[in-house]
C-alpha cells in the first residue's frame, strides 16, 4: 500500500468516527437550545398574559379577555400549584396556576414543536452535507498536496531506478524545497558517489593488474620457449614443459578477456562503422573452418537480412567470434550449426548436451556450463556486456535439443 | 645483423637476447631510455626492439629521436598496452610492428625476420635454408627447382618454422602464428596436425628430404644444418 493511501486511510476513518459521533451529538445540542428557546418564550408570553387576567379580577362580569391561539384558562378544581413545563404530542406546554376572585384557574400555553423540528432537521442535514463535503475537500486537498509533496521523492526514486553505477557522470538529484528529501537526496547521492567510486577503482584495478600481469607473464613465456630449446630433453621434461606452456597460454587468454571486459565497461571502443553481420559473420566461419571440419560440423545459414549495424567493428568481431567459436566448442561430434539472420535479430543455434543451460547463470562471470576445462566462462559475459553496451538484447533458448542464442539488434 | 633490445624487464630482455643469437642475430640489450638514446646516436641496428613503458621516460621519445635523425632502422614495439589507440600512435611514430606482451618468442622472431626483409633492399626477398628457397615477396616455395605448391596457411607455417629453425616452436605459437586474434577461442591443436601433414606432404612430393620434427607433442622443429 502506498504511503499516501495509508495516511489517507487513517484521515478517512477519523472522518467516519467523527461523523458519526458529531451528528448526534450536534442533534442533542441543537433540540435542547431549541427547548430551552421555546420554553424562554412561553414564559414570556405568560408574563404577557397575566397583566391582562388581571382585568377580570376587576371587572368579574366581563367576559374572558379574548385569548390567542394556543392559549386556555379554564376553571380548575385543584389547589394552584407551581409551574410546569413539558412536551407533549409535538406540543411544549406551560401549565401555570392562578387565583383570580378566589377562584383558581389553569394557565395553558402550548406552542408547536413541528416548525422546530423541522428546523432542526434542516440544520442537521446542512450540517451533515457541510461536514461531508470539508471532509471529502479536505482530503482531496490532502491528496493533491501529498503528490505534489512527494513528488521530489518520486523523482527521486524514478532516477535511482534509472542510475547505472557504471555511468559515467554520477548521480544528480533534484533540489527539494523540503528538508527531509533534501537529506535523502544528498544521503542517496553520497551514497551513489560512493559506489561509484568503489567501482571505479576496482575497474582501475582491473585494468591496472591486467597490465601489470603482462610483463611477467611475457618473462614466463619466454623462459619456458628457452626451456624448450635446452638439450638434451627428456619426454618427461617435455610433458612437463607443455602442460606448463598449456597454463601459460591460458593465464594469456584469461588476462586478454578481463582486459576485454574493462575495456569494454570503459566505453573504450568508440569507433563505429556501419557493418553487417552477416559479412563478418560469413568470414569468421571461413575462419573456424578448420575446427568446424574437425568435429565434423554441419553448417545451414539462413540470410533474410544483412543486419546492418552501427558499432565498433572490432566488437562485432568479438560478439560474433564469442558466439560462433561457443556453438562450435559445445557442439556434438558431428553436430549442426544453423546461423540465421532476419528481422534485426541473429540466431545461433548448435546440437549440445542434452539439457537447456541455466539461463541465469551463463552470463556470470566463470559460470562454466561445460566439462571443457579450458573454457573460460568469459565469452557469455563479454557477449553480453556488448549487447548491453549498444543496447541490444540477448536471449538463450533450447528447444528439440538445439541451443538457441538470439541478440535482438533493432528494437 | 644487428638488434637493440630496448627493455627494462631485464628477464625478459635476456630471453630475447638468447633465443635470438641463436639466430645468427647480434643482439644488445639496455633497460633505460637514456642508454638507448646514445646507443642509437651511436650505432645504427637492424632492428630495434622498444618497451613502451621504461623508467626513465616513455619509449616512443626513443622512436621519436630516431626518426628526428632520419634513421631507418627497423623497430618493433613491445609493450603490456594493447589499446587501439597505443597502437595508431606506435604506428604513426614509425614503429613497423607492434607486438604486445606476453608474446611468443618465436613470433617476435618471425616478425624481426618480415621487418629486416622490407628495409631491406631488392634481390633479398629469397631465403635459402634447409634445401628450400622462398621468396618471400612472390610467396613461393622451390625444392631445389621444383615448385611446391602451398596453401597460404602451409606457406605461412613454413615460413615461420624457417624462420625459427633449429629451435622448438610450440604448438601454442603456431596456432596463434595461424589464426590471429580468433585463436584462443579454441584449444584445439589438431588443425595444426593436418596442416603440417599436407605442408610436409606436398614439399616430400616435391622431392624434399623431410627435416621438420614433432617434439614430444610439444611443438615442432625445422633442423636446417
Amino acid at each position: 500500500m502506498k504511503l499516501l493511501n495509508k495516511t489517507l486511510q487513517y484521515y478517512f476513518w477519523l472522518s467516519i468516527v467523527l461523523l458519526m459521533v458529531a451528528i448526534p451529538v450536534f442533534y442533542y445540542v441543537l433540540q435542547r437550545i431549541v427547548l430551552s428557546n421555546i420554553d424562554a418564550s412561553l414564559v414570556a408570553t405568560k408574563t404577557q398574559l397575566i397583566p391582562r387576567l388581571r382585568v377580570m379580577e376587576m371587572e368579574p362580569e366581563a367576559l374572558q379577555p379574548q385569548l390567542d391561539d394556543g392559549v386556555t384558562l379554564e376553571k380548575a378544581p385543584r389547589r394552584p400549584e407551581s409551574d410546569s413545563l413539558y412536551t407533549s404530542d409535538k406540543y411544549r406546554l406551560l401549565t401555570s396556576y392562578l387565583v383570580i376572585n378566589q377562584e383558581t384557574y389553569r394557565l395553558q400555553i402550548k406552542s408547536s414543536l413541528a416548525d422546530h423540528q423541522r428546523l432542526i432537521g434542516s440544520i442537521i442535514i446542512l450540517q451533515s452535507v457541510l461536514l461531508i463535503l470539508l471532509l471529502t475537500g479536505l482530503l482531496l486537498i490532502n491528496q493533491s498536496l501529498a503528490k505534489r509533496i512527494w513528488k521530489p521523492f518520486y523523482q527521486t526514486l524514478r532516477k535511482l531506478r534509472a542510475y547505472k553505477v557504471d555511468d559515467p557522470a554520477p548521480l544528480q538529484l533534484a533540489p527539494s524545497g523540503i528538508s527531509e528529501f533534501g537529506e535523502l537526496n544528498s544521503a542517496v547521492e553520497q551514497l551513489a558517489e560512493r559506489s561509484r567510486q568503489s567501482y571505479l577503482s576496482q575497474k582501475e584495478f582491473a585494468e591496472n593488474a591486467s597490465h601489470e600481469l603482462r610483463t611477467p607473464l611475457a618473462v614466463f613465456q619466454g623462459k619456458l620457449e628457452m626451456l624448450m630449446q635446452t638439450t638434451p630433453l627428456s619426454e618427461e621434461q617435455a610433458a612437463l614443459i607443455s602442460e606448463l606452456a598449456d597454463a601459460s597460454h591460458r593465464m594469456t587468454r584469461l588476462n586478454k578477456g578481463l582486459l576485454l571486459l574493462t575495456r569494454i565497461q570503459n566505453g573504450q571502443f568508440p569507433d563505429t562503422a556501419a557493418v553487417f553481420v552477416r559479412e563478418t559473420a560469413r568470414h569468421l566461419l571461413a575462419q573456424y573452418e578448420p575446427q568446424i571440419a574437425q568435429k565434423g560440423l554441419k553448417v545451414e545459414e539462413d540470410w533474410l537480412d544483412e543486419l546492418p549495424v552501427n558499432m565498433s567493428p572490432n566488437l562485432l568481431e568479438v560478439l560474433l567470434g564469442n558466439l560462433l567459436s561457443n556453438a562450435i566448442r559445445h557442439n556434438l561430434p558431428g553436430g549442426k550449426i544453423v546461423v540465421k539472420g532476419a528481422n534485426g535479430v541473429l540466431t545461433v543455434s548448435n546440437t549440445g548436451q542434452a539439457y537447456p543451460l541455466q539461463e541465469d547463470r551463463i552470463y556470470q562471470r566463470f559460470a562454466k556450463n561445460s566439462k571443457d576445462a579450458e573454457s573460460l566462462g568469459l565469452g557469455l559475459e563479454i557477449v553480453r556486456k556488448i549487447c548491453d553496451l549498444y543496447g541490444f538484447e540477448v536471449k538463450y533458448g533450447w528447444e528439440k535439443g538445439m541451443h538457441n542464442f538470439q541478440v535482438i539488434m533493432k528494437s | 645483423m644487428k638488434i637493440l633490445i630496448i627493455e627494462d624487464e631485464k628477464a625478459l630482455g635476456q630471453s630475447i637476447s638468447d633465443y635470438l643469437q641463436a639466430e645468427a642475430y647480434t643482439c644488445e640489450l639496455v633497460a633505460d631510455k637514456h642508454s638507448a638514446l646514445q646507443r642509437i646516436e651511436s650505432f645504427d641496428y637492424d632492428c630495434i626492439l622498444l618497451d613502451i613503458s621504461l623508467p626513465d621516460g616513455n619509449g616512443l621519445q626513443v622512436l621519436k629521436a630516431l626518426r628526428e635523425n632520419n634513421k631507418t632502422d627497423g623497430v618493433i614495439i613491445i609493450s603490456a598496452r594493447d589499446g587501439i589507440e597505443d597502437r595508431i600512435r606506435g604506428l604513426q611514430l614509425g614503429a613497423d610492428d607492434y607486438l604486445v606482451k606476453p608474446f611468443h618468442l618465436s613470433e617476435l622472431s618471425a616478425r624481426i625476420a618480415a621487418v629486416i626483409r622490407r628495409r631491406r633492399f631488392s634481390g633479398t626477398s629469397i631465403l635459402e635454408a634447409a634445401g628450400l628457397t622462398v621468396d618471400t615477396a612472390a610467396r613461393t616455395v622451390r625444392v631445389g627447382n621444383q615448385p611446391a605448391d602451398l596453401t597460404r596457411s602451409e606457406y605461412d607455417l613454413l615460413l615461420y618454422l624457417l624462420t625459427n629453425r633449429n629451435r622448438v616452436v610450440s604448438k601454442h605459437a603456431i596456432a596463434e602464428h595461424l589464426s590471429g586474434d580468433g585463436e584462443g577461442l579454441f584449444d584445439n591443436y589438431d588443425f595444426i596436425y593436418a596442416h603440417m601433414k599436407n605442408l610436409k606432404k606436398k614439399l616430400i612430393q616435391a622431392g624434399w628430404t623431410d627435416h621438420i620434427k614433432a617434439v614430444y607433442g610439444m611443438g615442432y622443429k625445422l633442423e636446417a644444418p
